[in-house]
């Protein structure tokens, strides 16, 4: 039981990051744009997010608070997780590149700025790049006062958590809201499934994917950020984020592309990642459980295809673009 | 198109023939001159300074050599190489390092050798060493070499401090004597790491008689995040003191976030968690760096294997924590290094471990015939087993009681 | 529907005319807009653009030793590219070829560390061959497998087989395979299970030019000739290009397309396991798991860029590993991170993807619309 407390409070440090990982991607692909370069958009995250956070305390030294730090470390994340995305925004939708090599090469690209950000940092600095403990603290310390945390069970699970985790569900379950009951999430979705039925019914196709790629992008890049500043302990970690951005986009799959899934799927994912060092199964090395939330996502996308629910299925145009004048 | 593909290659190789051409003559590849007083060395290293840990201490080592060096009239021109993996990127390392000029180059990682000997032999001018490996020693080759410290020694006293902080605790009644429990994150279940943990666990347990040890192997030598997800499991698991033998400050910080304490590898880490770490200890490379490049410049023997302890300054401890340890300790840290500089202080005297309820008595240091099992040269004589003697890389593999495995798969 | 209804400012047509000079005039004007948006970083760096690429021409090609690290960087890209080619002429994603040059190297390296004492040289080479095409082929066939059979989406299966057969390597490298226990470390092959080196040396007027590669290069090289006569000459390259225009109309031709995908992805997966096999028999000597390195992804775009031209690819893949051997020397000698090698290559692939659009298409402006209708 105590094993099953910690594995899940551990499980949802690392599933933070993987929850705006996969959101930022779900609102993507619902616009039907496979983004394959969350790895590289999350990479970008994770250097500008601290570059944020580290020039902000270098520019006002001790006067630096928390609040202000998380929030500039969001907001640099998310701009540079724009930023990517737009670029793969105009190279798919206005320049009809293919999704995937797009993808692939903003991968690559993604990752070049980030560890060329996260170096350059160093490089400049002369020495290592780190927060000061007081705004490592803002970063990783819970958002509860210690009197809830204490609580047996229900306090290290619901209450230990850094602020991220608590942005992240209520980004989940805004995003929820967004694509069932609002109008212009049901557009999206249409555009996705059908862009050539929803231009014929007057949604404007372009807007809609580049304004859905752009913030998902945007939200992805967070999740780099958040990996840094708080399991990466506030420092550029150069390899530390490699895969993530891909076990996002594998755990689009296994949530079926539903905000709310992700969050139950990322802190699953989250446990199986750091699982090794905390449960063995006998017959089972601890060193494949790391490829345990690959093969779970194998098969949830061959279980999903052979019954061919309509419900959990990709967006149907998924990583085709559209051409107005070839419909 | 296709023609006109097949011209732009054509222009491709004709142009790098005449830059090839060219250049031929101004490149003569590792061994250019240098004049008397500056050498060029290389440094390849695993991670870089963020690690705040491994690679940041050879850098400050590095940094020391240049320093020390230069009072005596050596320049040293550094090129440092950040980030390789211990795989074939070490390969193309080297050999960058060979062909930009370098007389000397270090491989800061134990992984990194195996991919160093690939290359040693098309620069039979430029001298290799590879820290913390033990193939260099023995492979017949002039320009291979190892090099090491004494660490063990440190840890020892590092564990003397967590021993005094858990006796402390006990007698104020804060633990229970079954509560004294260290947790130790290891990067691999390897000689080295056994050996340091180890040393580590015998120094606390001669101030603190009732401590025990859970050991967590992360599977890498650098990785921040598995290093902070194996501390929290440790304490978790009840561990009120961390440990670790990797590369970051993750365990330090993960220690503090959860109140427990902490004593630091590579840097003093107590400054990054002020109300956990107690102490550090470190190799000062620059002892190595210096003497290294020295011998070299001064055309003397380089040694083939390295190796230094604390009586030589190659393994200091950082400073102590005083806020936070437990009283008398300053004075107790002096005692024993004095005792193990004198030899009265023997860490891994076999009258105080035992391996499955009984004494060492034997155990193996070298492997000669290459399969990865000691098979020569006795270890265990004189009543203590001698590590470091016989290679500079450590060779005690032994689990001993009162230390727990909570993972061996690595 | 307000904007359908005026004219918009720019209007776009298909052009399938234009000419081929003209063509390559973009594709060269977009490497040279990509390498003067490399500058960038290289400003931000501190340093001058001219001596950053001029460092990464010299540490790249004007070295012997150089321009043979070059070109052991350049020999999987190329391979891989090969291997991809057919499956995208298809409109099959495999993404997945990362993975299947991680499942071919370890096959061969399977025979590299337990039978190298127990059958003669080039047998032994013969059998890592052997046995790094049907790994790879295999690994490639499950994914294939299900596509034909329940249409599973193949680019998501094939990404997930990637980091499956990662992290199957990474458990050997600390478990049953391991060395010195606890190193992690797969011991280096012996001789016999590394494939020789060969010199190759031309001479041009006085200069002599000469290049030190494994013999994986002249296999390479005749791959490249085998896949273009495979995908241009035979009845199963038009297969694939059938498929690829419509999966309808081939079957409405007759042709069996769920056998025709699943024998495409098996040469293809089996080409990716033979340059795991080349990786690890020729260039590192030994297994750990990121023997793929990047190389599985990376040639998708060297694939794409070259239009599935094999001879094209050859000069692309190239190019990218002029732009990461370069960088590492960029690193060296002026300090400027070498992952400046990844972005540059990023800005390349950018530029030259979204070149193909202004010669597939040509814009019309609202004036110059009015004009052409009139005459």
């Amino acid at each position: 039981m105590n094993t099953l407390i910690t594995l899940i409070t551990a499980g949802i440090t690392f599933g933070t990051v993987l929850m705006y990982g996969t959101l930022g991607e779900i609102l993507t692909e619902k616009s039907g744009n496979l983004n394959l370069g969350v790895e590289g958009i999350m990479y970008m995250g994770g250097a500008f997010g601290l570059a944020g956070a580290f020039y902000y305390e270098k520019a006002v030294g001790a006067a630096a608070i928390g609040p202000v730090a998380i929030i500039l470390a969001i907001l640099a994340a998310f701009v540079a997780g724009c930023a990517a995305s737009a670029i793969y925004s105009f190279l798919t939708i206005t320049l009809r590149t293919n999704q995937n090599v797009t993808g692939l090469a903003l991968s690559i690209f993604g990752t070049g700025v980030g560890q060329f950000v996260g170096e350059l940092m160093r490089v400049k600095e002369g020495g290592y790049v780190a927060l000061s403990n007081s705004l490592k603290n803002a970063f990783s310390a819970s958002v509860f006062p210690g009197f809830f945390v204490k609580i047996p069970i229900v306090g290290p699970i619901l209450f230990s958590h850094t602020i991220f985790f608590y942005l992240a569900i209520i980004l989940a379950i805004a995003m929820w809201f967004y694509l069932s009951k609002t109008r212009s999430g049901m557009y999206l979705t249409a555009v996705g499934e059908s862009p050539a039925t929803s231009d014929a019914a007057g949604i404007n196709i372009t807007r809609y994917k580049y304004l859905a790629t752009i913030i998902g992008g945007g939200i992805s890049a967070i999740g780099g950020m958040v990996y840094i500043v708080t399991t990466a302990g506030c420092v550029w970690n150069h390899e530390g984020l490699s895969g993530v951005g891909w076990l996002a986009v594998a755990l689009v799959i296994f949530c079926v592309w539903r905000p709310l899934n992700a969050i139950w799927g990322s802190v699953i994912f989250g446990a199986m990642m750091i699982m090794y060092l905390r449960v063995a199964i006998p017959f089972i090395p601890t060193q494949l459980y790391k490829i345990l939330p690959y093969v779970v996502t194998v098969i949830v996308l061959i279980i999903t295809s052979m019954r061919n629910s309509r419900d959990k299925q990709p967006p149907a145009s998924l990583g085709l673009n559209y051409f107005r004048e070839e419909r | 198109m296709r023609k006109t593909l097949s011209v732009l290659f054509v222009l491709l190789i004709a142009s790098t023939l005449v830059f090839a051409g060219g250049a031929s003559e101004s490149s003569t590849g590792g061994a250019e001159a240098s004049d008397a007083t500056t050498v060029k060395v290389g440094l390849i290293c695993i991670g870089d300074e963020n690690d705040q840990g491994y690679t940041f201490n050879f850098i400050r080592g590095r940094d020391e050599a240049t320093e020390i060096l230069a009072a005596e009239g050596i320049n040293v021109e550094w090129m440092t190489i950040y980030n390789i993996g211990e795989d074939a990127s070490c390969i193309d390392a080297n050999i960058e390092a060979a062909e930009e000029g370098c007389e000397i180059i270090i491989n800061n990682s134990y992984g990194f050798e195996p991919f160093m000997l690939e290359v040693v032999d098309d620069y039979p001018e430029i001298e290799f060493i590879s820290c913390t490996n033990c193939a260099s020693v023995f492979d017949g080759r002039d320009n291979t070499h190892n090099a090491f410290a004494n660490i063990y020694e440190g840890r020892y006293i590092a564990g003397v401090v967590a021993g005094m902080k858990l006796q402390q605790m006990i007698d104020e009644g804060t633990i229970n004597e079954d509560e004294a429990v260290i947790g130790y994150v290891g990067a691999f279940s390897f000689a080295e790491v056994i050996s340091g943990f180890t040393s580590y666990f015998l120094g606390a347990r001669s101030v603190c008689p009732s401590v025990t040890m859970k050991v967590m192997f992360v599977g890498s030598w650098s990785d921040a995040t598995a290093e902070s997800d194996a501390a929290l499991a440790l304490i978790d698991e009840g561990c009120v003191m961390i440990s670790q033998h990797s590369d970051n400050t993750t365990p330090a910080t993960a220690a503090q976030s959860r109140g427990v304490f902490h004593t630091g590898y590579n840097n003093d880490m107590t400054g990054i968690a002020p109300e956990a770490s107690l102490i550090g200890t470190r190799i000062d490379w620059g002892i190595y760096f210096s003497e290294l490049i020295r011998n070299y410049v001064n055309g003397e023997e380089i040694p083939q294997d390295w190796c230094a302890g604390m009586g030589e300054g190659a393994v200091v401890m950082t400073p102590l924590n005083e806020a936070i340890a437990a009283p008398g300790t300053a004075e107790k840290i002096a005692e024993v290094e004095a005792g193990i500089a004198d030899g009265s202080i023997q860490v891994f005297d076999t009258s105080t471990f035992t391996v499955g309820g009984e004494e060492l008595t034997h155990a193996f240091a070298l492997d000669t015939d290459g399969d990865f099992t000691a098979d020569s040269e006795e270890a265990v004589f004189d009543g203590a087993f001698h590590e470091s003697l016989f290679q500079s890389a450590p060779y005690f593999t032994v689990q001993i009681d009162g230390i727990e495995w909570l993972n061996a798969a690595y | 529907m307000s904007e359908s209804s005026k004219t918009p400012f720019v209007r776009l047509a298909k052009r399938t005319d234009i000419d081929p000079r003209r063509a390559m005039l973009i594709r060269i004007a977009s490497i040279v807009i990509a390498l003067i948006l490399g500058t960038i970083p290289m400003i931000i760096s501190g340093t001058n653009p001219f001596e950053a690429y001029s460092v990464i021409v010299q540490g790249s090609l004007l070295r012997r030793t150089y321009l043979n690290q070059t070109v052991k960087i350049a020999i999987p890209l190329l391979g891989c590219a090969l291997a991809i080619a057919p499956c995208f002429k298809m409109r099959f994603w495999n993404i997945g070829a990362e993975g299947q040059i991680t499942i071919g190297a370890m096959c061969a390296t399977y025979f590299a560390l337990y039978w190298y004492n127990r059958v003669p040289h080039l047998v032994l080479l013969l059998m890592m061959f052997l046995v790094s095409l049907i790994g790879g082929g295999i690994w490639a066939l499950i994914p294939a497998f299900f596509k034909a059979k329940w249409n599973t989406n193949e680019t998501l299966f094939t990404l997930m087989m990637n980091y499956i057969a990662i992290g199957i390597v990474a458990w050997l490298q600390g478990g049953p395979w391991e060395g010195r226990k606890g190193s992690q470390l797969i011991p280096m092959f012996n001789d016999a299970a590394r494939l020789p080196d060969f010199n190759f040396m031309i001479g041009i007027g006085e200069h002599e030019f000469s290049l030190t590669s494994h013999v994986g290069l002249i296999f390479i090289l005749i791959l490249v000739v085998l896949m273009y006569i495979y995908m241009n000459k035979t009845k199963q390259g038009y297969e694939i290009a059938v498929i690829g225009d419509s999966v309808n109309t081939a079957r409405y031709a007759g042709m069996n397309v769920g056998n025709i995908i699943m024998r495409t992805m098996f040469i293809s997966g089996a080409i990716s396991g033979f340059v795991g096999f080349l990786t690890v028999s020729g260039a590192n000597y030994t297994l750990f798991s990121g023997v793929a390195d990047g190389v599985g992804f990376t040639a998708i775009t060297v694939a794409w860029l070259s239009q599935l031209n094999p001879f094209a690819m050859i000069v692309i893949s190239m190019m990218l590993a002029v732009l990461e051997k370069g960088a590492n020397t960029l690193q060296t000698r002026l300090q400027v991170p070498a992952s400046i090698s990844d972005i540059i290559t990023g800005i390349l692939l950018f530029t030259m993807l979204s070149c193909e659009f202004f010669i597939n298409y040509r814009l019309i402006f609202r004036g110059r619309a009015a004009k052409e209708e009139k005459a």
